[in-house]
């Protein structure tokens, strides 16, 4: 897919972290400019003693003069220091604490409220994590940012106000100080722009190896690599891929030497320069000694700020690469409508209508779902069948509106579902995925979605999936953690308890539409037998779709659409696709073979 | 000390240049601001003896050139030391990935061995990597080393003393040599509030970490849970991200709390250290001037010694901030460590018996760590050569279990695992495995290419891929799934290839333990995931998989035990129930139940 975006600048990505400063910590813009001011003027008073020494122990004696310029200067630097010291402290950890609090939550709000699409295509997933890169560190993305405008700020001011103060002096002081600094801040530009040129081919060794370095740590994947013995091939990959990387991270550093050898030289040039054209004043009766000692001390000081504008400028640079991609990231909108038809004027009982749809995955050249139409009456039980890859699962997808269609109408209680709030109308779902993931909350919470659970509703959700035995007998009962990633006492449950607790779920869910895929996969014939029973009660007065493989659900409802490459194949009762004789009867027949007594 | 040495070997292993460049970008470093407090005295010096322009001139050349000498050196070792950090943080994972290898199974699924590489990523991210403590804390403490070498030279001019008649009691105090030892009072209690700081902001560290990774613990869960794929579906779709938001806020008040009691902690720490530095400083001038004062040194001296004492004092408190910081590191760093000295696999082992392989249970009792219940108790049952046992059972009566056990991931807690009467645990683990195909429940498949996933190695052989994945019915010759034949990749995670469907995926399972061509097959729920067609093909394959073979079949689906010569149930960790298929209809016990609860729906 070719993108033509506009690449977001250095000041765009500041604004940006800015404003979420200012919205989340409004003290956050007061702590950098105060620290750059009160850095600054705490240097400012010893600026001066060298100044005091040469006029007061040298040119005419007076310790007691001395003593006094000395007492006032240094309480001066005591006291700037000590508030300079609060806000130098405070300015990094602020930025740490905004990255940690405004721009996480940013990242979080965004990852479970973006496109589903995301998580099901490499390209985008891949995007998302180099945006989310950003705010991994100290040091990367954001808080670099924040870092380098900081100390670009203590610089320039530094800079504004050493050359000010050395103003009364010689212009041509001035001239050498203003263009060496601009030179050297203009080749830490240049060296970061062929920098950013150059990054991009560390990227691909870079994500093998973390890769590899996920994979071997998980210890699923750990008996496989057991068994089949497979631990040379990663050595050998790593290998590779490291001796790949390690050859294009050097290349890509070798500009990084730029700045800094620029900073030499042209620190040289400044510092030579100067001295010489201050020693000449000198010399030439222009400005006195003590004069002199106060302009090299300022000179000194200058090529510190120097530094820190350098340091400023290319962290801004490299933190604004990473910055840039989270931003477009956070603004990215999603494709699903916000406002929408109100749920309320909907019936009880829904139906489902597929009118049409074609769906293709995004990145995928055939479509996974073709013409497909049918009609589900309100109230009615459908199973849903077919092979592997026909294209159940996506219809599901599809009703739960993670997925819009590419062509073709879904209508729910005979509305558009895309004229919906998407938040809103998932509240009708009631779904139990294939895939088990259960948050490591504890049990009524995970239930309930919600942190606030109703206690009554949760145990007859329990009792209704079969698992309130289970759930009693547990010391914490309700209350215990799932597995032990967050609480030590954490349980875990076997598949078939998990399984029955994506049942109560469900049930708490209460949601009018009832999707099921694959709900038994896990659980042993009496554990199923139990759910298919209280299938007919549970899905009482609502609007249901099963989908398994094994063809037992099939009795239980209503009637059955058989899915082939993308579209309805056939349709119809139990019975009447068993006198039918083709795919959905040679399906059963097959798996029927297996429990017949005469084999 | 222990670790702190440790920590050296490792860099040395991992980088081989990184100590004695880290010593040289110490030197320069240090030295760079002495020249220029040394110079600036003398110039200043040259200036009131007024000296000849020329030598003026030069000198300040010299001063130039020398500065531009060390800048360009420290600029040098600044680049190699870049390039040696990011090379260190890779290698670094290599030696974890490899050693992760080389572990006992049971080493690797322990929360001990997950938590010590968690702890130790999280304390990277948070507070510097390895390279870090090498570069950053350590290089740093080194700086104020060498500071302290070139100090001791520059100070030398304050032990001077002249000859002169004055004889107030202050002059013959400020002439006397070692009144200079004075200053070096001061800077001691100086450095001995320094260290007292540091020893203070150390433990504020520490404190601060520990409150963080205890408080974190959800909150760092909560982060992964939120950032990967696999739970995005049912956020969505069950309305979760109200919930977790309001999770992650509580989560922040906590947060909240605790940075900024610390951060208190760390600012009065700060000025403390600072007062301590003022003090110096207040002493230093008022001293040094009251030599000046009477011409004990030149003027331009008080610029080079106060100079030279300021740098010096500021580079030590920022060396000993440094070297609590090693400590700080360290105490996450070592997990590391700790972590590649585990003790690995024991492979040595008697060689494999000759004969036909005949594995058997005897007594076998089993209990996963950190739990109440045995997952086996006391099972005794042989694997017969040739034929195929099919083990059934209700959930969590210890099915997967037997594989574990069988396949040496876990060790019986009681009885033991015997091949032709040798206790396996006795045997090479590599010819072991050599015996065992094993289709695990969650079987893995590699982004590698499809030909490496099935031959195991890196070329494989081509005709054998094909005759392996011609015999599960995976259409080898489509070039729109496989459009780089056998040398296609799987997924796109090293490069683009091609993602399968799970009913591919088992075939390319399958045929992989085919490849291996083993004496005893292990399957654990080959087709949950298939529709009944192929789940059909997946039986074919496996009966030719299994033919003339040993094979050991874990399912639910009752209708796989039909291919079965034995069938063992098992329920609670027992063995309630041994015999073919028609016998145990006949027992009428749990077999005959958990079959007819299946099978009444297709009858």
């Amino acid at each position: 897919m070719i993108k033509a975006k506009k690449k977001r600048g250095v000041f765009s990505c500041l604004k940006f972290i800015y404003h979420q400063a200012w919205k989340c910590d409004k003290s956050y813009i007061f702590v950098v400019i105060f620290n750059a001011i009160f850095n600054v003027a705490a240097s400012l008073p010893l600026l001066f003693i060298p100044y005091i020494a040469i006029r007061f122990l040298q040119d005419s004696k007076n310790y007691l003069y001395y003593s006094l310029w000395l007492v006032g200067l240094l309480t001066a630097f005591i006291i700037l220091s000590i508030i300079s010291i609060y806000f130098s402290t405070k300015a990094p950890w602020s930025g740490t604490f905004l990255r940690l609090r405004r721009f996480f939550h940013l990242m979080y709000e965004k990852s479970l409220t973006c496109d589903y699409e995301v998580y099901e295509s490499n390209e985008l997933k891949q995007e998302k994590e180099k945006a989310e890169s950003a705010l991994y560190g100290n040091w990367r993305g954001v808080e670099l940012m924040f870092k380098g405008s900081i100390a670009s700020l203590v610089g320039i001011l530094g800079l504004i106000v050493y050359l000010a103060t050395s103003g009364f002096g010689s212009y041509l002081i001035l001239i050498i100080l203003v263009v060496a600094t601009a030179l050297s801040i203009g080749a830490s530009f240049f060296s970061s722009l062929l920098y950013q040129k150059r990054v991009g081919k560390i990227a691909k060794p870079q994500s093998v190896m973390e890769y590899l370095y996920n994979t071997t740590k998980n210890s699923s994947a750990g008996k496989d690599i057991r068994n089949y013995s497979l631990a040379n091939i990663f050595h050998v990959l790593f290998v590779k891929n490291v001796s790949l990387f390690e050859k294009y991270n050097h290349f890509q550093n070798h500009v990084l030497i730029l700045p800094n050898l620029s900073n030499c030289v042209f620190g040289f040039l400044r510092d030579f320069l100067g001295y010489f054209v201050l020693v000449e004043a000198v010399i030439s009766g222009q400005i006195d000694i003590a004069s002199f000692a106060l302009y090299i001390s300022i000179l000194n000081g200058l090529s510190t700020y120097c530094s820190s504008i350098n340091n400023g400028i290319s962290q801004l640079l490299n933190g604004s690469k990473e910055t840039a991609l989270f931003i477009d990231y956070i603004e990215k909108p999603s494709s699903f409508s916000q406002t929408g038809y109100d749920l309320k004027e909907l019936p009880n009982v829904l139906s489902i209508d597929f009118e049409d749809v074609s769906f293709t995955y995004p990145g995928m050249d055939k479509p996974t779902l073709e013409h497909l139409t049918f009609h589900i009456k309100p109230g009615e039980k459908i199973a849903l069948v077919g092979e592997n890859g026909a294209g159940k699962s996506t219809i599901i997808k599809l009703l739960s509106l993670l997925y819009k269609p590419t062509s073709g109408k879904i209508l729910v209680g005979g509305v558009d579902i895309t004229s919906f709030n998407s938040e809103e109308y998932r509240t009708l779902l009631s779904v139990i995925n294939q895939e088990v993931n259960l948050l490591a909350y504890p049990l009524d919470q995970v239930i309930s979605c919600s942190l606030y659970p109703d206690e009554q509703k949760l145990q007859k959700c329990l009792k209704e999936a079969g698992i309130s035995e289970k759930i009693a007998s547990l010391p914490q009962k309700e209350h215990s953690f799932i597995s032990q990633n967050i609480s030590d006492k954490g349980i875990d449950f076997s598949g078939g308890e998990t399984q029955k607790i994506l049942m109560a779920r469900a049930l708490y869910r209460d949601g009018k539409l009832l999707l099921l895929d694959e709900p038994t996969s896990a659980l042993d014939p009496i554990a199923e037998g139990q759910i298919y029973e209280q299938y007919q009660s549970i899905a009482q007065n609502k609007t249901s779709i099963f989908i398994s493989h094994r063809l037992a659900s099939t009795r239980f409802c209503d009637r059955i659409i058989y899915l082939k490459n993308g579209h309805v194949q056939e349709e119809g009762t139990h019975e009447s696709l068993l006198t039918l004789g083709k795919e959905y009867a040679n399906m059963f027949a097959i798996q029927a073979s297996y429990y017949q007594e005469d084999n | 000390m222990k670790d702190f040495l440790r920590s050296l070997k490792y860099a040395h292993q991992l980088h081989k240049g990184i100590i004695p460049l880290t010593i040289i970008n110490a030197i320069g470093y240090s030295l760079l601001p002495y020249v220029f407090i040394y110079f600036s005295g003398h110039i200043i010096d040259m200036l009131i003896a007024n000296n000849s322009d020329q030598s003026i001139i030069m000198t300040i050349l010299v001063m130039a050139i020398i500065g531009l000498a060390i800048g360009v050196s420290n600029a040098i070792t600044d680049y190699f030391i870049a390039n040696a950090n990011e090379d260190i943080h890779f290698r670094l994972q290599t030696r974890i990935s490899d050693k992760t290898l080389k572990l006992p199974y049971s080493s690797l699924e322990s929360q001990t061995t997950i938590l010590m590489l968690r702890k130790a990523e999280e304390g990277s991210n948070g507070s510097g990597d390895f390279a870090s403590l090498i570069s950053y804390s350590i290089g740093g403490t080194l700086r104020s080393l060498f500071s302290l070498v070139y100090a001791i030279i520059l100070f030398s001019n304050c032990f001077s003393s002249i000859s002169s008649s004055n004889t107030e009691p202050i002059f013959l105090f400020l002439n006397n040599p070692f009144s200079f030892l004075i200053i070096f009072a001061v800077m001691a209690i100086g450095f001995v509030i320094t260290f007292f700081v540091a020893k203070g902001t150390a433990k504020v560290s520490y404190e601060f970490y520990e409150t963080n990774v205890k408080t974190n613990r959800q909150g760092a869960y909560l982060v992964r849970f939120i950032t990967e794929g696999t739970f995005a579906k049912d956020i969505r779709v069950y309305g979760m991200a109200k919930m977790l938001m309001d999770s992650l806020s509580t989560e922040d008040e906590k947060l909240c709390k605790i940075y900024w009691h610390f951060v208190r902690k760390y600012i009065y720490y700060a000025v403390l250290s600072f007062l301590g530095s003022a003090l110096l400083l207040f002493s230093s001038y008022f001293f040094v001037g009251g030599k000046a004062y009477f011409d004990i040194i030149s003027v331009g001296s008080i610029i080079t010694i106060v100079g030279a004492i300021t740098y010096f004092s500021t580079s030590i408190t920022n060396g000993i901030e440094r070297f609590v910081d090693i400590q700080t590191q360290l105490k996450y760093l070592k997990c590391y460590f700790d972590f590649l000295e585990l003790p690995e696999m024991n492979c040595d082992g008697c060689e494999l018996p000759k004969e036909e392989p005949v594995i058997a249970f005897e007594h076998v009792s089993f209990q996963y760590p950190n739990t109440d219940s045995l997952a086996l108790d006391d099972v005794s049952f042989t694997i017969t050569p040739h034929k195929k046992l099919a083990v059934v059972g209700p959930n969590g009566a210890g099915k997967s279990t037997l594989i574990k056990l069988i396949s040496r991931l876990y060790v019986p807690t009681e009885g033991k695992i015997t091949l032709n009467g040798i206790d396996i645990q006795t045997i090479n683990e590599d010819e072991y495995q050599g015996l065992l195909g094993i289709l695990f429940q969650d079987f893995n498949l590699f982004a590698f290419t499809l030909k490496q996933n099935i031959s195991c190695t890196f070329i494989g052989d081509n005709k054998k891929v094909e005759d392996s994945l011609q015999l599960v019915g995976f259409p080898y010759q489509n070039k729109r799934k496989l459009p780089q034949g056998l040398d296609t990749y799987i997924g796109s995670n090293i490069e683009e290839g091609t993602d399968f469907s799970g009913g591919e995926r088992q075939k390319i399972a399958i045929a992989r333990a085919l490849y291996k061509n083993c004496p005893l097959i292990l399957l654990d729920e080959p087709t949950s995931a298939l529709d009944p067609k192929s789940e059909q093909e997946v039986y074919r394959s496996i009966a030719k998989l299994t033919n003339q073979k040993t094979a050991l079949y874990i399912s639910h689906r009752m209708s796989s035990t039909k291919f079965c010569d034995y069938i063992i149930v098992l329920d609670k960790g027992h063995i309630v129930q041994q015999g073919n298929h028609k016998s145990l209809i006949k027992q009428d016990g749990l077999y005959a139940l958990l079959f007819n609860e299946q099978a009444k729906y297709y009858r």
